[in-house]
């Protein structure tokens, strides 16, 4: 579906996904998911197109991060619901598959290797995308380990130095502010060259030169890479200013979709963020 | 002019020997132990081969609990398995030395990654209670003669005097060729582990250590990478217990009890997780310890009995007061003192 148009569907903001979920990079269908008489995502249908921004929004507890742990596949959907890939079906495949098959995603809790530094940190999810073999790694330099792991190295110090994380490479997390472990949490996941980034609120507790440092990286990526990404953000300024689609959730269903512009000024998106009718 | 050492390229970044004081360390320390069973006594010599023997299987120990976090109570196991393995291949195959390695190796594998199956599932202290089944298990198995003396070929065995590395050829018997044996078993599995250590896999390894969830979903395999990590760890200890039979010429089930697994505990918290070289340490520490505590204790109390437990508890309490992370972390520190000395920082 590249080069699809991201434009308004006739269906408005209260319509359905602008396109099949199927033939999307990033999909799904009919996803549901409670825990026992909880409800957290109920009916979810959603079809990102390749190289779009696309933020999630909504209230605590609207279910953004359900959905997302359900998109990359640590939360299975109930019955019925579907997640696509890259147009293909991953309902079925565990995380890890997922990640390998090109989704990559940041933590809101980080959720870093806290002992490691932050080279090592993203060397270990380099390596994901490597899949080093057993006797490669043990005959090191007689059966290709260290020309593999140099070439990890190189292209790993290449993403901490877009990120300007030279300087921190060998530091250990505990020992670094958070807005830098937010940034090795972003070089984490682009250790694995995703198609898609899911960010799960990246740019929570940051100052504002912080943020600003952020959005700067997010936007290069997008800009210069193409990269797909699903962001979810509170921040409604910095959603509106560099999201291309926003989807608005309200206890776990969508309640709107649709551009920043649009969305923002719905009644009901509006009644949903002020409290007020 | 550069004031310090820098490296140059990523090959010389992953060296194993990376500083100017490891270069002075190796050229100093690589003949000591060529030399020592030429002038040490058979008995110094005797307790060496051990430390190489055990190094091996505290080396397995490492890869499966420093690497990838699980906490397994079956060192017992796995050398017995290795050890009465390599024994019916010696006396009953007469494939030779290494080819019974090499089978108790994989034997002891199979049988580590099939009781760290239930690590798909859980985690922590859930499989440290599996493994520990295993210990009792296989101790068990090997006291049983009716029942599984066809699988184990006999509760009690003996080795040959001597035995050839392959079939009956280069045979290896007296105390001083055993010793060169298993230092050579024991550089060749440090080197794998450090080279292990450095790549990828051992990176898997330490993410699910941490956190497993977030290693999960930035792609890593839990299931597969934690059976690999038994399956390592147990080839290693199973080829330590084939070579421990070597050893001591003669096994039975109680050489493999509970006592020995929490020995290599001992040996590794002492040495310091983490690194080949804390378990060389630890192994090397605890074993000269052993050595003279022993003897020195039978002659200040020659009618006291079980003084040499209580006193490694005590040293064991105090190295996790002092430093927890073992004597390797504490060297490390003397190492930086005196290479900012005189200065504080």
């Amino acid at each position: 579906m590249s080069g699809q148009s991201v434009s308004q569907s006739s269906a408005g903001i209260r319509g359905g996904p602008q396109f099949p979920p199927e033939e999307a990079v990033l999909g799904c269908r009919n996803v549901t998911k409670t825990f026992g008489a909880i409800t957290a995502v109920d009916d979810v249908s959603l079809a990102i197109d390749e190289g779009e921004w696309v933020s999630i929004v909504g209230p605590n507890g609207a279910g953004k991060t359900t959905l997302l742990n359900v998109l990359n596949g640590f939360y299975d959907p109930d019955t019925g619901g579907e997640i696509f890939l890259n147009g293909e079906n991953v309902t079925s495949d565990p995380s890890y598959k997922r990640a390998r098959k090109g989704l990559g995603r940041t933590f809101q809790g980080l959720e870093l290797f806290e002992e490691e530094d932050v080279l090592e940190n993203v060397m270990t999810v380099r390596a994901v995308k490597e899949r080093p073999n057993l006797l490669s790694a043990l005959l090191f330099y007689v059966a290709g380990g260290r020309k593999v792991e140099v070439e990890n190295m190189r292209r790993v110090e290449e993403i901490l130095d877009y990120l300007e994380l030279w300087e921190y490479r060998h530091s250990t997390i505990g020992s670094l502010p958070l807005g830098i472990q937010r940034r090795v949490d972003l070089a984490r996941s682009l250790a694995l060259e995703p198609d898609v980034l899911l960010l799960d609120e990246a740019m929570s507790g940051l100052t504002f030169d912080e943020k600003y440092d952020m959005v700067r990286f997010l936007a290069d990526l997008h800009e210069k890479e193409g990269m797909t990404m699903v962001m979810i953000e509170h921040d409604l300024e910095v959603v509106t200013d560099v999201s291309e689609r926003m989807v608005v959730l309200d206890q776990g269903a969508i309640i709107a979709r649709g551009r920043p512009e649009a969305v923002v000024d719905d009644p009901e998106v509006q009644r949903i963020y002020t409290g007020v009718e | 002019m550069p004031c310090g050492e820098y490296f140059t390229s990523y090959e010389e970044r992953m060296g194993l020997i990376r500083w100017r004081i490891e270069r002075v360390a190796l050229v100093l320390g690589l003949p000591i132990p060529l030399i020592a069973p030429f002038v040490l006594t058979g008995e110094l010599v005797s307790v060496f081969t051990l430390v190489f023997i055990f190094g091996i299987a505290v080396l397995g120990l490492h890869v499966m609990l420093s690497y990838a976090g699980e906490i397994v109570l079956a060192q017992g196991a796995f050398m017995a398995i290795g050890a009465y393995t390599a024994s019916r291949i010696v006396n009953e195959a007469g494939l030779g030395l290494l080819p019974a390695m090499l089978i108790a190796g994989l034997m002891t594998a199979s049988v580590a990654t099939a009781f760290g199956l239930p690590a798909g599932r859980v985690k922590g202290f859930y499989v440290a209670i599996s493994t520990l089944a295993l210990q009792f298990i296989a101790v068990q198995f090997f006291f049983r003669r009716g029942e599984f003396e066809a699988i184990h070929g006999g509760t009690q065995q003996s080795m040959p005097g001597e035995i050839g590395l392959v079939g009956d050829a280069l045979a290896i018997g007296s105390a001083n060729e055993e010793y060169f044996f298993a230092l050579l078993m024991l550089v060749v599995f440090a080197l794998l582990t450090m080279n292990l250590s450095r790549t990828g896999i051992a990176r898997m390894f330490r993410a699910l250590h941490e956190n497993d969830l977030s290693a999960q979903v930035l792609g890593v395999n839990r299931f597969r990478n934690k059976l690999l990590a038994y399956a390592i760890g147990g080839f290693m200890v199973g080829v330590a217990g084939a070579l421990y039979t070597i050893y001591i010429g003669f096994i039975t089930p109680e050489f493999f009890s509970i006592d020995i697994t929490l020995l290599h505990y001992m040996m590794l918290l002492l040495g310091g997780m983490g690194r080949v070289w804390g378990v060389i340490l630890g192994v090397t520490t605890v074993e000269l310890l052993n050595h003279y505590i022993l003897q020195t204790l039978i002659d200040i109390f020659p009618e006291g009995t079980s003084l040499e437990p209580m006193f490694f508890g005590v040293i064991i309490i105090v190295v996790l007061i002092v430093e927890p992370k073992g004597l390797m972390a504490a060297l490390g520190q003397l190492k930086e003192y005196l290479r900012k000395w005189p200065y504080a920082y």
